[in-house]
């Protein structure tokens, strides 16, 4: 499929001085053939610049992720993905295994040989994943409502709580404290009916950072296929396979309270409406279905006198399903409530904990479950330890233990490291990509509370059910070298070895009988992986503008 | 440059070389061949018959694929039925009936357009029956059973039933189909193609079976799809009656594939994991299984009462059928067939 990206963007200074630049890029999906982008003129030395003032930094979860690897997708290639999916993006860019049913279909992620239930993902530090089914359609989280994608692989319920077994997907919004307004608009078009587009426009003062994002998409998907018969091969056309309409809409909100507070409002509203794709082969349906997600989040921030820092959240989602087919109607409704609190204070000059609450509130409107809703309510406590006794040796340590309806969930600790074993001293501004060799290890244990369905579908939901537990082990050597002043190469090696116990599986009791969870006694995802990642560095003034990377399909779990 | 061209054909030569051409041949003798139903991943289409022959225990694991240059079936083989030399297979997802000849299992026609196929029984050499469901996942309307010249391989009519009609038996000029979405057997008159009579038995009726003193036993279990779950129970009925004679209870719903001994003295149907055996003057039902395990699907070769036991392993890995001697016991052989075997066909 060939997608046209036009990219107009403009940005203004303090000083008002416009500077428009216009971009054609003719991006092939496959990303094989990409148009270079022309470096920006060099104003750094001919114009007049404001800095953004001195601000409240949040102390993000990943500072306390110690020795775990960590994929980052880089604000230059998020641009490219503003009309996409994280499904496109975490697939095409960061080589991670995506089951994918066709273009703008149902795809989610396996992390180390685990299920798609067990990725937890986060947007903006509160857990998105759908309670319901207990995971993400990545084809329904479009890139345009972000400003950051990361992923985390490996075990850290520690740190991300429930479903953070094989990993966590990161989205993030952060205020742009830039002054002056600046934005973007692009419109993409592509064989087979594509279209669509995104809108992004921020401005901030020096109390206020304003961000508004928008994209739509279309695409009939109607492609020809051939199909081998008796006679020969035979060519189809795909039916009932089009992404009718995707919108997201994504407006935040910044404001500097005094001196040491922020108060910060985000939204973000998902609406996908897509028909349901058959396989080939198989007589056509008309099933389609419509998936709406309301995500709203209030925090504040305020530093304290002492260095340390306090944060609350409160967050309210509701999340939509509407499948119907010939008639036939199946409808789900999921309202979450969910509060944060947390304080992290610096011991010494060298480490730093964070303590911190949070609590989760579920109502739910299911066909599945029968007429009545259905509510629960899960808590947890954590602590965050970060401690560096030299430079050149990082250890973390964190702990987490949940309430959940049935009873407290396995308590979930992590432990991590990581070594300098040599490092390059830093020299120039590519800092984080200086050549060096570290040696990282961790050791965590992890949990996955039962999901809604597993508990109240009927038939065949078990309120009793146990959560999942897995433990987690790891250890890995990554290595930076510098081969040209613009080009880093970066090199990672990760052995693994994790469990997972009490794995919920739907077990059909006798044929016809309904299908019930049930946990098997130990059913074990073990997977030894070798990845490697080899980094091209873009210019000597930015991050890395393009990955390549190479790493095993993991293997399926031994049921 | 002569040189490298010679290498590429050589090359060329040795990959041809690997050809499959060692799969057995789909060709199974009409007195040993066993025909393997299996299901297939649901929405992959790949739903297959393999060939078994006894005498030799070749297996050959997709047999229209093997005949037919590679063609796939279609998605949940459901059913398959033998008439003379023509084999006809229900692929429930693919809306479709394929016909294929046997033994060399080519395809002969296609008959599309049949909805949610279900199972397939014959009257006589030339005339068809295959069961259809109507209507979306737990909003069922009345189905039919759909009426099939097999000498034209055209449907000619079409008889309206209950919802959901299952595995149905002709018998005596009659076809008795079990509604499964609801508590009724409708009775078919083969010659002019009408219902006659319903007889009422217990919630979800998915086989019937006739016995050696002419009566007819459904086994009913929980409708597909029904959220609650009505007490199943093997139903006895007299031929012209439309009541039950002897209802036989089960304490949890679950029973499946009731199937009769090639004598038609004993039948047998999984429940709760095993396979179990009951007398037909029986009146009431076993305690002990026959054998323990749990069977997606069960047959008795009628030529030497060898049973058949199919293992589903799962919705996406390859399952496997087991051999067992006719007193039942451990078994003699077993082997993989491809995903979700259902059931078994004795020419």
């Amino acid at each position: 499929m060939l997608i046209f990206n036009i990219l107009p963007s403009s940005g203004s200074g303090g000083q008002c001085r416009r500077q428009v630049c216009a971009l054609l890029a003719l991006i092939a999906s496959a990303g094989a053939a990409r148009g270079q982008t022309a470096p920006p003129p060099d104003t750094l030395t001919t114009r007049r610049h404001r800095l953004p003032e001195a601000q409240v930094r949040g102390v993000r979860p990943e500072r306390f992720a110690v020795g775990s690897p960590r994929l980052e997708v880089d604000s230059a290639v998020l641009a490219q993905y503003r009309g996409g999916t994280a499904a496109d993006v975490l697939g095409a860019r960061e080589g991670l295994y995506i089951k994918n049913y066709g273009p703008g279909q149902l795809a989610t992620i396996s992390l180390r040989g685990t299920s798609s239930q067990h990725t937890a993902v986060l947007w903006n530090g509160l857990n998105i994943t759908l309670p319901t089914l207990g995971q993400n359609d990545l084809a329904l989280l479009p890139i345009s409502g972000n400003t950051q994608l990361a992923v985390q692989p490996g075990p850290a319920a520690a740190l991300y709580g429930s479903g953070a077994v094989g990993g966590a997907i990161l989205l993030r919004t952060d205020p742009d404290w830039r002054p002056g307004l600046r934005g973007s608009v692009q419109a993409d078009a592509g064989s087979f009916g594509l279209h669509g587009g995104s809108l992004e426009a921020r401005s901030a003062s020096a109390g206020v950072a304003v961000r508004v994002a928008a994209s739509y998409r279309h695409a009939d998907n109607n492609y020809p296929y051939l199909l081998r018969e008796p006679a020969g091969l035979v060519r189809y056309t795909m039916q009932n396979a089009a992404l009718r309409h995707q919108w997201s809409f994504s407006p935040d909100l910044a404001w500097r309270v005094g001196a040491a507070g922020e108060l910060t409002a985000t939204v973000w509203l998902t609406d996908t409406d897509r028909e349901i794709q058959q396989g080939t082969g198989v007589a056509g349906s008309n099933a389609r279905e419509l998936d709406q997600s309301h995500r709203l989040v209030l925090g504040y921030r305020r530093a304290t006198t002492g260095g340390g820092q306090w944060s609350v959240r409160g967050a309210w989602f509701e999340d939509i399903i509407n499948y119907s087919d010939q008639g036939a109607v199946s409808n789900s409704r999921v309202r979450t409530t969910q509060s944060q609190a947390e304080y992290t204070a610096p011991l010494g000059p060298r480490a730093s904990l964070r303590l911190g609450l949070e609590a989760q509130h579920f109502a739910a409107v299911v066909d599945g479950y029968g007429p009545e809703p259905i509510t629960e309510n899960r808590a947890a406590a954590f602590a965050l330890l970060r401690y560096d006794p030299r430079p050149a040796l990082r250890l973390s340590a964190n702990l987490r233990q949940a309430a959940l309806p049935a009873g407290l969930a396995p308590l979930a600790p992590t432990v991590g490291a990581e070594w300098d074993l040599y490092q390059a001293a830093a020299t120039d501004s590519l800092a984080a990509t200086r050549p060096g060799l570290t040696l990282k290890a961790s050791a965590s244990r992890t949990y996955r509370a039962p999901t809604l369905n597993e508990r109240y579908w009927q038939p065949g939901g078990n309120p009793d059910l146990r959560p999942e537990s897995g433990m987690g082990y790891e250890l890995g050597l990554r290595h930076r070298a510098r081969l040209a002043p613009a080009l880093a190469l970066e090199t990672e090696l990760t052995a693994f070895h994790q469990l997972v116990a009490n794995w919920v599986q739907w077990l059909p009791l006798g044929r016809a009988a309904p299908i019930r969870p049930a946990t098997c006694a130990r059913c074990a995802a073990r997977a030894s992986k070798q990845a490697r990642r080899c980094g091209c560095a873009g210019a000597a003034t930015g991050p890395p503008a393009g990955w390549l990377t190479a790493s095993p399909k993991p293997r399926k779990p031994r049921a | 440059m002569k040189k490298s061209l010679l290498v590429l054909l050589l090359g060329g030569l040795a990959l041809a070389g690997c050809d499959p051409q060692s799969n057995p041949t789909p060709a199974v003798p009409a007195t040993t061949g066993v025909y393997i139903l299996s299901e297939g991943q649901f929405q992959k289409g790949d739903g297959a018959v393999s060939a078994f022959d006894k005498s030799t225990k070749t297996l050959a694991v997709d047999a229209f694929a093997s005949a037919n240059g590679g063609a796939k079936l279609g998605d949940v083989v459901q059913d398959m039925g033998i008439v003379g030399q023509r084999g006809y297979i229900c692929v429930n997802a693919s809306n479709k009936v394929e016909v294929v000849s046997l033994p060399d299992f080519k395809s002969v026609a296609t008959l599309r357009n049949i909805r949610q196929p279900r199972y397939f029984a014959a009257t006589s050499a030339t005339r068809g029956y295959v069961t259809s469901w109507r209507g979306p996942y737990t909003g069922y309307l009345p189905g039919q059973v759909m009426v099939l010249d097999l000498t034209s391989n055209t449907v000619i009519d079409s008889i309206t039933v209950g919802r959901c009609p299952e595995q149905l038996l002709a018998l005596n000029g009659l076809l008795y189909v079990p509604n499964s979405y609801d508590n009724t057997v409708s009775i078919i008159d083969a010659t002019t193609n009408k219902v006659t009579s319903t007889v009422t038995v217990t919630a979800g009726p998915k086989t019937v079976v006739a016995d050696q003193a002419g009566n007819l036993w459904a086994l009913c279990s929980q409708p597909y799809g029904a959220s609650s779950t009505p007490p199943a129970a093997l139903v006895r009925f007299a031929p012209g009656s439309t009541t039950a004679q002897l209802t036989l209870p089960f304490a949890s719903s679950g029973p499946a594939q009731l199937r009769i001994s090639p004598d038609k003295t004993q039948l047998y149907y999984s429940y709760n994991g095993a396979e179990y055996q009951l007398s037909t003057t029986a009146t009431a039902l076993p305690a002990m299984p026959f054998i323990r395990r749990n069977f997606n699907g069960f047959g008795i070769d009628p030529r030497d009462n060898t049973i058949f036991g199919a293992i589903s392993t799962g919705y996406t890995t390859n399952g496997r059928f087991l051999r067992y001697p006719a007193a039942g016991g451990a078994p003699i052989d077993s082997f993989e067939v491809k995903v979700g075997p259902n059931g078994f066909v004795f020419n």
